[in-house]
């Protein structure tokens, strides 16, 4: 049995002193590509937080078998990299500059950037066809274009754990194509990938998904597991039907 | 690479400060003097402080401006937005009105308020910066909310600047003296004030520069400068202090000049993007440069009297602001 | 001082606005809203007319005790008005004229900027005021202050004759120059202001201009100005250096800087100073 990646037991978040998640018990196993599924409101985003430690939360939260208030800042940044929903920065940063940030987990107060940090981030330049545009400036790029760029980020972290909300929102298909090819990649390098995806079709694609519901874990299992595909159906009141295509799920909306 | 053009601008921006000072040091009670005497005592004790300081203050004042725009994540935020100006103000008022009072009612100074001489207008302009950055600090309950915070600093100037309106109200004696500060000025500059500055300067630019990583982080939002370990928090608590110091520094030597710490900033970001750190000192380097021009000009357009330094840095600040609203650049502020 | 029975005298007086304004009979409640109009109304023996006067009036010490109405950008009109004055004394800047002549209260606006000045708005005050031999009353008050002064310049010792003198008028470094008041006074005694009349009554200076001019004389008609010495380059000065500096407290800082009748006691003030500076 592979070892699990996240753990939590009994996993509670309040914010603003209202309960919004409750009593999660998740077991994210490692090397393998979890999707976190649900309707709008469910609570994905928090729970996504609060795994990367970006939000308190009460109850057991274990990251590769440590126990997450354990760690210190670095090591988990070092541990677990996250790529957030578009929040608002600054836009006068250039693409490498943006992906050098990526590095700065590894990096001391004292010391800079070292000539590995620039080569790994040239690296994934060129992986994500990015070497075009490194000298522009986010400003200047298109919706699809930005995303790619801040996932660069996030993948120049280059830790084990990688968790993303909503990633490819903006993607078209040949991108969507792209990240899954990436995401399999990273997979198969033993990262472990958990994202928040709102295209059940995509979703359907991953090694697990994790259903949530008004706060609540309604469901973990295989895509291929029916007692998913009930779960999702009465989530989503009825409104959708599951079919397999060529060896695909695929959710269609009615 | 930006390595390469870091280097060119912080070279040009330090020949830039050597043009202006050394115009400095030939702007005086006499206009331009083309064949300065270096030996002279007025070279050596008035001018040589004056337009060191004028630099060093204008340098304290880029920095300050380049943090504040780095942690409000805005690029209209000044070193002004957290109340050190009204602080300030309010200090050098107390200190006015204090000796106005002193006296008026007593004849001449009791020994109680010997301690008010020594610190003299500097110390509490100094002061009173820091009591206005701690109220906002303590209004917004710490710097976690940009909002807050912003909202306190206005709350804080708002009412500060109330009482210091009052004091001026009640001794109106002071008002002359009140519009020197007000306004800005490098009249009485001594060599212990650049020092001072001198070593406030090193100190912020090296703390700054060492926690610039926060800044940079920001850059890409709160929650993602987190996750790449970044303890937000503390970190920033911090900044805003070396950002306190630069500017309350500064404003008690030389009163609250407009727009330097606004505009430095802006002027490198036109020619420069890249990681905070450089980005502070070019700010830096470039305020230096700007104060220094504009201490040249105040000094020697009527000489032998003086403008008020603050007005010319508003002119040329105000103007600069205004042509990069109409012009038709594609980047953004 | 009882009550005097005065045929009824129509006097037509034109003020500093070119506006005429006549009066039936002598004014007995005067409001004054600048200190030297009150110092004048007294020196002319009229303090017992006046009712009420600006925050700032305070000689003689019978005036201290008057209601104070404020000054003059923020006169407290309402006050002003209860004390039903017949004659309200300004100066041209004062914002409430317009208030008080629409409420037909009798203003008058009298300019005091220079020592001429000060010998016209005595005339003025003299014949509103319908004392006998007005013209002659103020003339007598204006011989007493050149009396003053010419004692004051024959008191200053031979070495300071034509001394300079470096005068500083309030806080924030303003120079009083010759073309102000207290410039007058200074040229009158004798002394050479180092900061000619071409700058303007109160430049604000380089201090480089002042080490160069390097007086041998200073005063501070601000008793707040302090530390002269720990201006950079300012302990080479001459005054500095031989401990010529003369500084008042605030009651004779007032004198000093208040263009009006006391402009003698001024002269002696700064005369006395110079004896002790420059002892023979």
């Amino acid at each position: 049995m592979k070892p699990f990646a996240i753990q939590t037991k009994d996993l509670h978040v309040s914010i603003d002193k209202m309960q919004v998640l409750h009593s999660m018990d998740l077991s994210i196993e490692a090397g393998r590509w979890t999707c976190v599924v649900g309707p709008n409101g469910a609570g994905k985003s928090t729970l996504l937080k609060a795994l990367a430690g970006l939000i308190a939360s009460t109850g057991q939260l274990h990251i590769q078998g440590r126990a997450l208030i354990e760690m210190s800042d670095k090591d988990r940044a070092k541990c677990m990299a996250w790529l957030g929903q578009q929040e608002s920065g600054s836009e006068d940063l250039s693409v490498r500059d943006v992906l050098m940030l990526g590095r700065l987990p590894h990096q001391s107060l004292w010391t800079g950037a070292s000539a590995q940090d620039q080569s790994i981030v040239q690296a994934w330049i060129d992986r994500l066809q990015l070497a075009h545009l490194q000298d522009r400036s986010l400003l200047q790029l298109s919706g699809g274009e930005r995303q790619r760029v801040l996932l660069g980020r996030a993948l120049a972290v280059q830790a084990p754990i990688l968790l993303m909300d909503e990633p490819i929102a903006n993607a078209d298909i040949p991108h969507q194509s792209d990240w899954l090819q990436t995401v399999k990649q990273l997979t198969q390098q033993q990262t472990t990938v958990v994202s928040v995806l709102h295209d059940l079709n995509l979703a359907m694609r991953a090694d697990q998904v994790v259903l949530v519901h008004q706060g609540r874990l309604v469901i973990q299992a295989s895509p291929e597991d029916p007692l998913l595909h009930q779960a999702l159906t009465d989530v989503f009141e009825r409104r959708m039907l599951i079919h397999k295509v060529t060896d695909h799920w695929v959710v269609l909306a009615i | 690479m930006n390595l390469s053009r870091v280097t060119v601008l912080t070279w040009s921006l330090l020949a830039l400060s050597l043009m202006a000072m050394a115009m400095g040091l030939m702007t005086g009670s006499l206009g331009w003097e083309w064949h300065t005497d270096w030996h002279d005592p007025i070279v050596q004790d008035i001018r040589l402080p004056r337009t060191l300081g004028a630099w060093l203050a204008g340098a304290l004042l880029g920095l300050a401006g380049a943090l504040a725009q780095g942690l409000f994540r805005n690029p209209l935020a000044d070193p002004y937005l957290l109340g050190c100006a009204s602080g300030a103000s309010l200090g050098v008022a107390l200190a006015l009105a204090i000796g106005v009072w002193g006296y008026a009612e007593v004849g001449q100074l009791s020994f109680a308020m010997q301690w008010w001489f020594r610190l003299g207008l500097t110390g509490m302009a100094f002061i009173g910066a820091w009591v206005a950055v701690l109220l906002t600090l303590m209004l917004a309950r710490g710097a976690e909310q940009t909002l807050r915070l912003l909202l306190a600093g206005v709350v804080v100037g708002v009412v500060l600047g109330a009482v210091t309106s009052l004091l001026t109200f009640a001794f109106p004696q002071t008002l002359p003296a009140m519009q020197s500060f007000l306004l800005g000025n490098t009249t009485m500059l001594s060599g212990q004030a650049c020092v001072m500055m001198g070593a406030i300067w090193l100190v912020c630019l090296a703390l700054s520069c060492l926690l610039s990583p926060l800044l940079d982080g920001l850059r890409l939002g709160e929650a993602t400068a987190q996750s790449l370990g970044l303890q937000v928090k503390p970190l920033r608590i911090l900044l805003l202090a070396v950002m306190g110091l630069a500017t309350a520094s500064a404003v008690a030597q030389t009163g609250l000049i407009a727009f330097v710490g606004l505009v430095a900033p802006h002027l490198v970001r036109s020619r420069f993007q890249g990681p905070y750190a450089s980005l502070l000192v070019l700010s830096s380097l470039m305020g230096g440069v700007l104060l220094t021009t504009a201490d040249v000009l105040a000094r020697g357009l009527w000489a032998p009297q003086e403008l008020p330094v603050g007005v010319l840095t508003g002119v040329l600040g105000g103007g600069y602001l205004l042509w990069r609203l109409h012009s038709p650049s594609v980047k953004a502020m | 001082m009882g009550l005097w029975f005065h045929a009824a005298v129509a006097v037509t007086v034109t003020d500093d606005r070119q506006v005429t304004v006549t009066f039936t009979q002598a004014p007995k409640r005067i409001v004054t809203l600048l200190p030297s109009l009150a110092e004048t109304v007294c020196v002319l023996g009229a303090c017992d007319r006046l009712v009420g006067t600006d925050k700032h009036a305070n000689w003689p010490a019978s005036v201290k005790a008057l209601p104070k109405l404020g000054g003059l950008d923020d006169t407290q009109l309402e006050a002003l008005v209860r004390l039903k004055p017949d004659l309200v004394l300004l100066a041209k800047s004062a914002r409430i004229i317009q208030r008080l002549e629409a409420l037909g209260i009798a203003v008058l606006a009298l300019e005091l900027q220079t020592h001429a000045d000060v010998h016209r708005v005595l005339q003025t005050v003299a014949v509103v005021l319908q004392l006998s031999n007005a013209q002659d009353q103020a003339d007598a008050v204006w011989q007493n202050i050149q009396q003053q002064v010419n004692q004051a310049k024959a008191n200053i010792p031979s070495q300071a004759i034509n001394a300079t003198v470096y005068l500083e008028a309030s806080t924030g470094g303003y120079a009083a120059g010759e073309a102000s008041f207290i410039g007058e006074i200074l040229r009158q005694l004798g002394l050479k202001n180092i900061v000619p009349a071409g700058m303007g009554a109160f430049p604000q200076l380089n201090p480089e201009f002042v080490v160069r001019a390097n007086p041998q004389l200073m005063v501070l008609a601000q008793p707040m100005v302090t530390h002269l010495s720990q201006r950079p380059g300012w302990s080479g000065i001459a005054a500095i250096k031989n401990k010529r500096v003369c500084a008042f407290p605030s009651a004779q800082a007032d004198v000093l800087v208040r263009p009006g009748p006391r402009l003698g006691e001024a002269a002696q003030l700064i005369s006395d100073c110079v004896q002790r500076s420059f002892p023979s």
